[in-house]
């Protein structure tokens, strides 16, 4: 085998770490605002970068990003190419805001049709925006490939892959041939450290850029997330902070007060 | 009549219907009496006897794929042989619960049938105008509440467990049993399982006390002073677990099984002591039913405090000793 052929695909997603203030939500248009927050590659889909990474780093052969979205910020996601990845396709057009997910799984089947051979398609298990899990199996189903989710170790070895993943009651260990698809979930570990000397060398590595036309999808036959009610839930409970000007004394504060609220709300069961 | 058709998940350990089942059996029936259907059951696997007459305590009617090659969870065979069912009875809805198996079998489903799937909905309801399903979902880390409608049928959705008390009512006639011998086509056996290697089983969800730790516990030996704690408030209470936000288990201080928030295990002990935990919204959705709601942090700015009932701001290697002594001295003195 002449190294491994990866498509990793990732999508583009609000910063999930950045301050929770700067998102609200328009309940007229249905919409949730995200202006305020950095979009950063989905955490999960670096993971699955990061999984490529090593694959090739033991058998070689070439990583391909994939990413689709009516907004995508070649920028950030050029941090792929930074960490590793050989080639960047970005599928990107107007008529893609706000997919479901079957269509968004959709769009992904016919740019990987256009990108042609591979022998794995990896994954991040869910995104960080809407948690919804379901685009990298409704992908395997649609391309007709195996697929694993929830790995957390993938390993390669003539024409199969290994892979074990978190299950019920502990992890699994499963086997199949490639062409696989595998989703990665966060036990496999973080995306490598990406130095900003890389990331300034990969500023002159091309990008492709296609439309919808570019990959023949007909726009008619995709279809938007229907929202009905959006809002942002208020969680706000009467904090006592507790007072002592040692240790002992915090403890000994912490449990009379401890054992006031035990009492109140369970009378007679705790503390007596 | 139109079916509202619910897959029966087995509780590995008890061989019983599994408590996320017999939650969703609770929402099929509230549903299929909101929609004016009948309240339907599949389940799928091997010797299914036992199991399919407890079923159809609750449903009008309980269908079975029995099949040793089913025995072994394969979410490919089941979305196969759930692709098949649907196909042959046109349900209006289909549930499955949002666990492992449930999340792993919906997305495949939902491609073979070409219908929309909202998953982990923590509330549903039916639309008065359209008779669709309204999905209620936790979305940008539980950030917001989105409710979210699809058209087509049937209606797939996943249902976060917990979020519904389990069915009580039996009928007065039991439901009828329908055996389905579907051929499985061998496609969908080509991912072999090769070994299955058990972690211990830690039942969160039913802890009374739950210990937690996060990134500010600096390392794995953070949680050794945990286990200290829990060993302490054990003499008290039922049962204490230690349990974790992402990061320790990201780090791999501790395993996954133990992580509490969005993506891990949602708690709702009668005591939550959350220590050195910053409280991302990820890690508070998992958390914020607890009862009580104890904070050790030592950044006045960290967002547990604004959800905790108590708060100690402290570094928990400075507070935690005297915390465990103080206790010792109390419980002792019983």
């Amino acid at each position: 085998m002449q190294g491994l052929k990866i498509i990793v695909c990732a999508k583009q997603v609000p910063d999930p770490e950045a301050p929770t203030s700067e998102l609200e939500v328009d309940n007229i248009q249905m919409k949730v605002i995200t202006r305020g927050l950095p979009p950063v590659i989905n955490p999960l889909d670096e993971a699955a970068l990061e999984a490529a990474l090593q694959l090739t780093e033991i058998h070689g052969g070439k990583i391909t990003v994939l990413s689709v979205g009516d907004e995508l910020s070649a920028p950030v996601l050029r941090k792929t190419l930074a960490a590793g990845a050989n080639e960047l396709v970005l599928v990107q057009d107007e008529c893609f805001k706000d997919l479901n997910e079957y269509s968004i799984a959709f769009v992904l089947s016919k740019a990987i049709q256009k990108i042609g051979e591979y022998d794995l398609i990896l994954t991040g298990r869910e995104g960080a925006d809407w948690h919804s899990g379901q685009v990298g199996l409704i992908l395997a189903e649609l391309l007709g490939i195996p697929a694993v989710s929830l790995a957390k170790r993938i390993e390669v070895s003539d024409g199969e892959v290994t892979i074990t993943r978190i299950a019920s009651n502990g992890l699994e260990v499963v086997k199949t041939a490639l062409p696989a698809l595998i989703t990665v979930t966060s036990e496999f570990g973080e995306l490598r450290y990406v130095s900003l000397g890389a990331l300034k060398s990969a500023r002159t590595k091309p990008i492709i850029f296609w439309s919808a036309k570019d990959i023949n999808v007909d726009p008619t036959i995709l279809k938007k997330r229907k929202i009905i009610s959006l809002f942002k839930p208020m969680r706000d409970r009467k904090c006592t902070i507790i007072r002592g000007e040692t240790p002992e004394e915090i403890s000994k504060n912490l449990v009379n007060e401890l054992l006031k609220v035990l009492k109140t709300f369970y009378p007679g069961r705790y503390g007596e | 009549m139109k079916e509202v058709l619910v897959l029966i998940e087995v509780d590995d350990e008890t061989g019983n219907i599994s408590s996320a089942s017999l939650e969703l059996l609770e929402i099929g029936r509230r549903l299929s009496y909101e929609t004016g259907n009948t309240l339907s059951a599949v389940i799928v696997g091997y010797n299914l006897q036992e199991l399919s007459a407890e079923v159809a305590k609750y449903a009008s009617k309980v269908y079975i794929i029995d099949n040793p090659a089913l025995n072994e969870f394969n979410p490919e065979a089941y979305a196969h042989v759930l692709e098949k069912i649907c196909k042959q009875i046109s349900p209006s809805h289909v549930l499955l619960s949002h666990t492992y198996k449930g999340a792993d079998i919906a997305p495949r489903l939902a491609a073979k049938l070409k219908v929309p799937l909202t998953t982990d909905c923590i509330e549903l309801g039916v639309n008065k105008e359209t008779g669709l399903l309204e999905r209620k979902k936790q979305v940008f880390g539980g950030n917001v509440i989105a409710t979210l409608i699809c058209e087509g049928e049937p209606q797939l959705v996943t249902v976060r467990p917990k979020t519904s008390s389990r069915i009580k009512e039996t009928l007065i006639t039991p439901g009828e049993i329908i055996h389905l011998n579907f051929e499985i086509d061998r496609s969908c056996f080509r991912i072999k399982l090769l070994e299955r290697i058990a972690e211990e089983v830690i039942r969160l969800e039913d802890a009374d006390v739950i210990i937690a730790g996060g990134r500010g516990l600096g390392g794995p030996e953070g949680f050794k002073e945990l286990e200290k704690l829990k060993d302490v408030l054990s003499k008290v209470f039922k049962m204490v677990e230690v349990g974790a936000s992402r990061p320790p288990v990201d780090k791999g201080w501790i395993p996954s099984t133990r992580q509490i928030g969005i993506s891990g295990k949602k708690v709702s002990p009668i005591l939550y002591i959350a220590v050195g935990i910053s409280g991302a919204t990820q890690h508070i959705v998992g958390m914020e039913g607890s009862r009580i709601i104890v904070a050790i942090n030592s950044d006045p700015k960290a967002p547990i405090f604004s959800v905790s009932d108590i708060g100690v701001l402290a570094d928990y290697r400075e507070v935690l000793p005297s915390i465990i002594k103080e206790l010792e001295g109390l419980l002792c003195k019983d």
